[in-house]
C-alpha cells in the first residue's frame, strides 16, 4: 500500500473534525454553505466506500466559482471576517472533494486549524472555548491519524493526542500567562456587522422606553473600595444639546471639539481633581459599534485611547467593534464647571409655545429664583405625572402635548420637558443620556448595568454651582433610582418584550442565584481571560518588579525548559532495557561461551536453528543439542515445562562446554 | 586497502572481502542522539506558517483566545520535538543478508528493526538511498525483520548504501532522522536473456559415470530425495500414496554435461554473452543436467546443484566486475 494514501480512520476523524468545526459557525456564513458541507461530507464518504468517484475537474472549478460568488452575493459583496472565514469553509470543503492523498488532507487538516479559531472572533463565551478545545484535539487527532504507521487503529489516534495535550496545556498556560503583548501597531478592522443595540446620539421621546426590551448587557464595573450608592450611579455617556422642537442631538462639530487628552483637566475642574482622591473603577463595555463611552460625574483618570470633552463625557477614538476593558478614576460629588455655550439654551422658534408661556409664568411665580423655580417644576411632576413604560405617542409639539395633555411618560419625557422649561427662561440646560443603576453581583463584587437600565435625565447651569444634575424621574418614581430597573418594571409586560428567552425573566429565588453564579464566573472570565492583555502588565509589575520584559522573557524560558524537561523524563523513563526473561539470560551466557570458542549465533537464527548447527559440530553432544532445541521451543512457544527445568539444562550444557 | 599491497593481491582482496561482508553481516547500530538530526518539515514550516497567522490575527483583534490557541499550537511543536525523537532514540538496526538478483530486477536486502528500549516506536520509515520507502512500526514486537529492495540496473556488486531511518511522529510537524551504514552488498546477475542454440559441446563423462549412467533418458529408480533436487524429478505420486518423499532418478542426465562457454558467440557484446550463458546456465539446471562454465580466467568443472549453480552465476555476476 502506498504509505502516503489516507487511511480509513484518518478519513473519519477528517470528517469529523470538519463537521465539529463547522458547527459554531451556524448564523455566521450562510446556511447554503453548511448544506454544501453536509453534501461534500456525504460524498466524501461514499467515494471511500466506492460508490461515488471524484468529480471530474470541471466539476469542481464550476463549484468553486459558483459558490464564491455566491459567497460575495450572500455577504452583499462586504469584505468581512465573515467572508473571509466563509471563502475558507468553501476552500476545504471542496478540497475535500480531490483528497486524494495525505498532502491534500494536510491542506484540510490546516484550515480546519485556522478555521476553529476565527470561530473564537465571533464569540468568546466559556462553553465555546470549551468546545473549540474539544474540536482543537479531534483535528490534532485527524492529524496524528494521517502519520499512523502501518498499524491502523481508529482510536488510538485520540489517546495519545489527548496525552499531548495534556502535555501541552501547562505549556500553554505559562505562554499565555507569560508572553508579553503587545499592542497591534497595524489598524486591519473588518467590520464584525452585528448591530448592537444600545444608546443612540439622538432622543425623541420615548427613545429610552424601547431599550427596556432588551436585556443586553451594556457593560459591567468593578470599584476599588466602597461601592456607592444606588442613587449615585448615573453613568454619562452623551450630553444632547441641540434641540430642534422634538428631538435632543449631540451639538454639531461635537465629536472633534473641545476634547482634550489625557488626564489633565478643565479649567475650575483642575482644582477639584487635585482635593479628593478619585473613586476608581474598572469597566468591561459591550460592544457598541460607537464611540460613546459612560462614566460617573468627572473622569479624571482614563486611558489614553480615550478623550474627554469639554462635558466630562468620555469617547473613543474608534468606534467599539469588541468587548473591551478600561480602568477609570472618577471625581464624584463635584459639578461640572465647563461654560455653558450658545446651543445650551437655545429654542427653536415658536416650537412648544404653550410650554413656553407655562414658563415665563412659573417663573415669574418663583420670583425669578432658579433653584424655586425647579423645586416648583418637581413639585408639578410629583403631583400630576406619572411615569409609565408604556408613554402614550407623541405626534405634534411632543413638549406640550406631554406637559398638557397626556401626563404619561418615561425618563426621556421628564427629562426633555423639564429641559424645554428651563431653557424657556434663559438657564442653559442639556439633556445626558446614559445608564442609572446596575445589578449587584454578589458573588464576584460588581455590577452589571443592561440596556434596560438606560436612563435620561439633565443638567441644568446654576451658577456659581456650576451644572447641577437634575433627575426629573427621581421626582415622579423616585423608586426607579432607588432599586434596578428589573425590580421596578417585572411585572411590566413590555419589559423585556425582545428577550424572550432571558434569564433575566427568571423569577425564582433559586434561578436567580444561579444565574447570578453563572454570570459571576462569565466575569471573571472576561476579567482573566478574555482581558489579559490589559491585566498583564499590572501583573507583570506586581510579580516580577522592575526590568519586567527581560525577566518575564527568562521566566517563561526556564518554566518552559522546566515543563519540556519533565516530559522528556516522563518519555525516556522507558529507556532501560528490556529485562531478559531468565531462561534467555541463561542461553545468553551459553552463547557467550560458544562465542569464545568461533561459534557465534547469528542474529538471523533461531534457537532451534542454532541447535541444529551445534548438533553439526558437537555431534557427540548431538543429543543433548536437540533436547535443548525442543525444551527451548515447547516452553517458550507452548508453555510446556517449568523456567527452572530449562534453566538447569542451559546450565548443564554450558557447563559441559567448559 | 589491499591495494597497497600488489603481491598476493587476489587472494588478499578475497580474505578481506569475506571479513568485511561478515563484519557487515554482524553489523548493528543503535541510534543514540548523537546520530539522530531533528528539524521542522515541510508541512511544519507551514504549520508554523499558521502559527503566526493565528498570532497576528489575535494581535489585530487582541482577542487572547485566538492567541491561546496561536500557544497551544505553539505547545503542540514543543512537544513534538521531543516526541519526534523519542520516536528514534533507542532503536537498533542490524543488517542481516543481502539477497542476490538479476539484472532489472530488485535486490533485497534483509534488516532486523529492533528495540533496546520498553518504548514503542511508530511511524517509522526506512528508506535505501534510491529505493522506496517502508513504514513500519514496533509496538508490542521486540524486533521485526524487514526487506528493503534496490533496484538493480547493473550487472556486478550492489551495496546497500547508506540506510536512511526517519519518523514524523507523532504530527508530522518534526522530522527526525539518522543515516546508517548497514553496508550490505548483494551480487546481480545478467539479466538471463534466450537465443543462440544449446552449446554443442556434448563430451562423453568418465567411463565410470558411463557405466552408471547405461539407460539414456530411461526412468531409473526412486532415490531419497534431497533439498535442492528439481521439483520435476520428484515422485508426486509416491508422495500422495504417503511414501514419503522421493525423487525419480534419471541415471542418463546424468551421463551428459555441456560446458558454458564465454568465447561462444563471439558476434555479441561481453554483456549479451553473459546473460544468453546465464539463460543456459539456469535452463540447464532447471533440466537436472551438468553444466560447467568457462571464462576468461575463471573455469567451473561441470556439476550441478543448488551451490553449483550459485557459483556460476557469481561467477557470470562478477566476470570482468573492476573494468566496467
Amino acid at each position: 500500500m502506498n504509505p502516503y494514501q489516507l487511511s480509513r480512520p484518518a478519513l473519519n476523524w477528517l470528517l469529523a473534525s470538519i463537521a465539529l468545526v463547522l458547527l459554531p459557525l451556524i448564523g455566521r456564513v450562510p446556511g447554503w454553505l453548511l448544506a454544501l458541507a453536509a453534501v461534500c461530507i456525504a460524498w466524501r464518504l461514499l467515494i471511500h466506500q466506492g460508490r461515488l468517484s471524484y468529480p471530474h475537474w470541471s466539476v469542481r472549478v464550476l463549484l468553486l466559482l459558483g459558490c464564491s460568488a455566491g459567497i460575495l452575493v450572500s455577504f452583499r459583496g462586504q469584505i468581512g471576517v465573515e467572508t473571509a472565514v466563509a471563502l475558507l469553509v468553501l476552500g476545504f470543503l471542496l478540497k475535500l472533494l480531490e483528497m486524494y492523498q495525505r498532502r491534500d488532507a494536510l491542506l484540510v487538516v490546516y484550515l480546519a486549524y485556522l478555521v476553529a479559531a476565527l470561530a473564537l472572533l465571533f464569540n468568546q463565551s466559556i462553553p465555546l472555548a470549551i468546545y473549540q478545545l474539544v474540536v482543537l484535539a479531534v483535528i490534532s487527532t485527524a492529524l496524528r491519524s494521517v502519520y499512523q504507521g502501518s498499524r491502523v487503529d481508529g482510536w488510538r489516534p485520540l489517546w495519545q493526542v489527548l496525552r499531548l495535550f495534556g502535555q501541552a496545556l501547562p505549556i500553554t498556560l505559562v505562554l499565555f500567562l507569560l508572553v508579553p503583548r503587545v499592542e497591534p501597531f497595524w489598524q486591519l478592522s473588518w467590520q464584525q456587522g452585528n448591530a448592537t443595540t444600545g444608546l443612540a446620539e439622538q432622543v425623541a421621546p420615548g427613545d429610552v422606553a424601547r431599550l427596556t426590551r432588551s436585556a443586553d448587557r451594556a457593560f459591567q464595573a468593578r470599584f476599588d473600595g466602597t461601592v456607592p450608592a444606588q442613587t449615585q450611579l448615573y453613568w454619562r455617556a452623551m450630553t444632547l444639546s441641540q434641540f430642534d422642537g422634538r428631538r435632543w442631538r449631540l451639538a454639531d462639530g461635537y465629536r472633534d471639539q473641545g476634547t482634550q487628552q489625557g488626564p489633565s483637566a478643565v479649567g475650575a475642574a483642575a482644582a477639584i481633581e487635585r482635593e479628593r482622591a478619585p473613586l476608581n473603577y474598572e469597566l468591561i463595555l459591550e460592544p457598541t459599534g460607537q464611540r460613546y463611552m459612560p462614566s460617573l460625574a468627572l473622569p479624571v483618570t482614563f486611558a489614553g485611547t480615550l478623550k474627554r470633552r469639554q462635558d466630562g463625557t468620555l469617547q473613543l477614538q474608534n468606534e467599539l467593534l469588541q468587548r473591551r476593558q478600561f480602568a477609570l478614576g472618577s471625581q464624584l460629588g463635584r459639578n461640572l464647571q465647563d461654560l455653558p455655550r450658545p446651543q445650551d439654551s437655545a429654542l427653536p422658534q415658536g416650537s412648544n409655545p404653550r410650554s413656553q408661556a407655562y414658563a415665563r409664568q412659573l417663573w415669574q411665580r418663583s420670583e425669578r429664583n432658579p433653584q424655586t423655580y425647579l423645586q416648583a417644576i418637581l413639585q408639578l411632576y410629583h403631583d400630576r405625572f406619572s411615569y409609565t413604560l408604556r408613554p402614550p405617542p407623541l405626534p405634534g409639539e411632543s413638549v406640550d402635548q406631554f406637559l398638557f395633555d397626556t401626563r404619561q411618560g418615561f425618563c426621556g419625557h421628564f427629562a426633555s420637558a423639564t429641559a424645554v422649561l428651563l431653557r424657556a427662561v434663559g438657564i442653559p440646560a442639556r439633556l445626558v443620556s446614559g445608564y442609572q443603576g446596575g445589578e449587584w453581583n454578589p458573588y464576584e463584587g460588581y455590577l452589571t448595568v443592561r440596556q434596560y437600565d438606560a436612563h435620561a435625565w439633565l443638567e441644568a447651569w446654576l451658577p456659581p454651582a456650576g451644572w447641577v444634575m437634575v433627575d426629573p424621574t427621581a421626582a415622579v418614581a423616585p423608586e426607579r433610582v432607588e432599586r434596578s430597573a428589573e425590580q421596578l418594571f417585572a411585572r411590566d409586560e413590555q419589559f423585556l418584550a425582545d428577550s424572550p428567552f432571558s434569564p433575566m425573566r427568571w423569577r425564582g429565588e433559586w434561578l436567580n442565584r444561579l444565574r447570578m453564579r453563572w454570570e459571576a464566573v462569565n466575569y471573571s472570565w472576561q476579567r482573566w481571560v478574555l482581558n489579559y492583555h490589559q491585566r498583564q502588565s499590572g501583573l507583570f509589575r506586581d510579580w516580577l518588579g522592575a526590568n519586567q520584559l527581560s525577566r518575564a522573557v527568562l521566566l517563561t524560558t526556564f518554566l518552559l525548559g522546566v515543563l519540556l524537561a519533565l516530559v522528556a523524563c516522563w518519555l525516556l523513563r522507558r529507556n532501560r532495557p528490556v529485562p531478559l526473561h531468565p531462561c534467555d539470560r541463561a542461553f545468553v551466557r551459553l552463547q557467550a561461551q560458544l562465542a569464545k570458542r568461533g561459534l557465534p549465533r547469528r542474529p538471523d537464527e533461531s534457537v532451534s536453528a542454532f541447535c541444529q548447527r551445534l548438533q553439526q559440530h558437537y555431534p557427540e553432544q548431538s543429543e543433548q543439542w536437540r533436547r535443548l532445541a525442543e525444551q527451548y521451543t515447547r516452553y517458550r512457544y507452548a508453555g510446556e515445562g517449568s523456567t527452572e527445568q530449562l534453566c538447569v539444562l542451559i546450565e548443564r550444557c554450558r557447563r559441559r562446554l567448559a | 586497502m589491499s591495494r597497497s599491497i600488489p603481491l598476493f593481491d587476489r587472494p588478499l582482496r578475497q580474505l578481506l572481502r569475506r571479513a568485511d561482508t561478515r563484519r557487515s553481516r554482524a553489523r548493528s547500530a543503535v541510534l543514540t542522539q548523537n546520530r539522530i538530526y531533528i528539524l521542522p518539515s515541510r508541512q511544519g514550516w507551514v504549520f508554523i506558517l499558521l502559527l503566526t497567522i493565528l498570532a497576528l490575527i489575535g494581535i489585530n483583534y487582541q482577542n487572547n483566545l485566538i492567541q491561546a490557541v496561536a500557544f497551544l499550537l505553539t505547545a503542540l511543536l514543543l512537544l513534538s520535538m521531543l516526541h519526534t525523537y523519542a520516536n528514534l532514540a533507542g532503536l537498533k538496526v542490524t543488517a542481516l543478508q543481502a539477497q542476490d538478483c538479476f539484472v532489472g530486477e530488485k535486490a533485497a536486502f534483509e534488516l532486523q528493526l529492533g528495540r533496546t528500549t520498553r518504548r514503542d516506536y511508530e511511524h517509522v520509515e526506512l528508506r535505501l538511498a534510491g529505493g522506496e520507502p517502508l513504514v513500519t512500526d514496533l509496538i508490542d514486537s521486540e524486533q521485526q525483520c524487514l526487506r528493503l529492495y534496490l533496484p538493480a540496473p547493473r550487472r556486478g556488486r550492489l551495496a546497500s548504501g547508506p540506510l536512511l531511518i526517519e519518523t514524523l511522529y507523532p504530527l508530522g510537524l518534526l522530522r527526525a532522522w539518522s543515516w546508517v551504514d548497514i553496508g550490505l552488498e548483494a551480487l546481480v546477475y545478467p539479466q538471463p536473456k534466450a537465443g543462440g542454440c544449446l552449446p554443442q559441446a556434448y563430451e562423453p563423462a568418465d567411463e565410470g559415470i558411463g557405466q552408471l549412467a547405461d539407460g539414456g533418458d530411461e526412468f531409473g529408480g526412486f532415490e531419497r530425495y534431497q533439498p535442492g533436487m528439481p521439483l520435476q524429478r520428484l515422485a508426486w505420486k509416491a508422495y500422495a500414496r504417503g511414501l514419503g518423499i522421493h525423487a525419480k532418478s534419471y541415471p542418463a542426465a546424468r551421463a551428459r554435461h555441456c560446458w558454458l562457454d564465454g568465447a561462444q558467440w563471439p558476434e555479441l557484446s561481453v554483456e549479451a554473452r553473459l546473460s544468453r550463458l546465464c539463460h543456459w546456465a539456469l535452463l540447464l539446471e532447471r533440466q537436472g543436467e551438468l553444466y560447467g562454465l568457462r571464462l576468461p580466467g575463471v573455469e567451473l568443472a561441470p556439476a550441478h546443484g543448488d551451490r553449483h549453480r550459485r557459483k556460476v552465476l557469481r561467477a557470470l555476476a562478477l566476470y570482468r566486475e573492476g573494468t566496467t
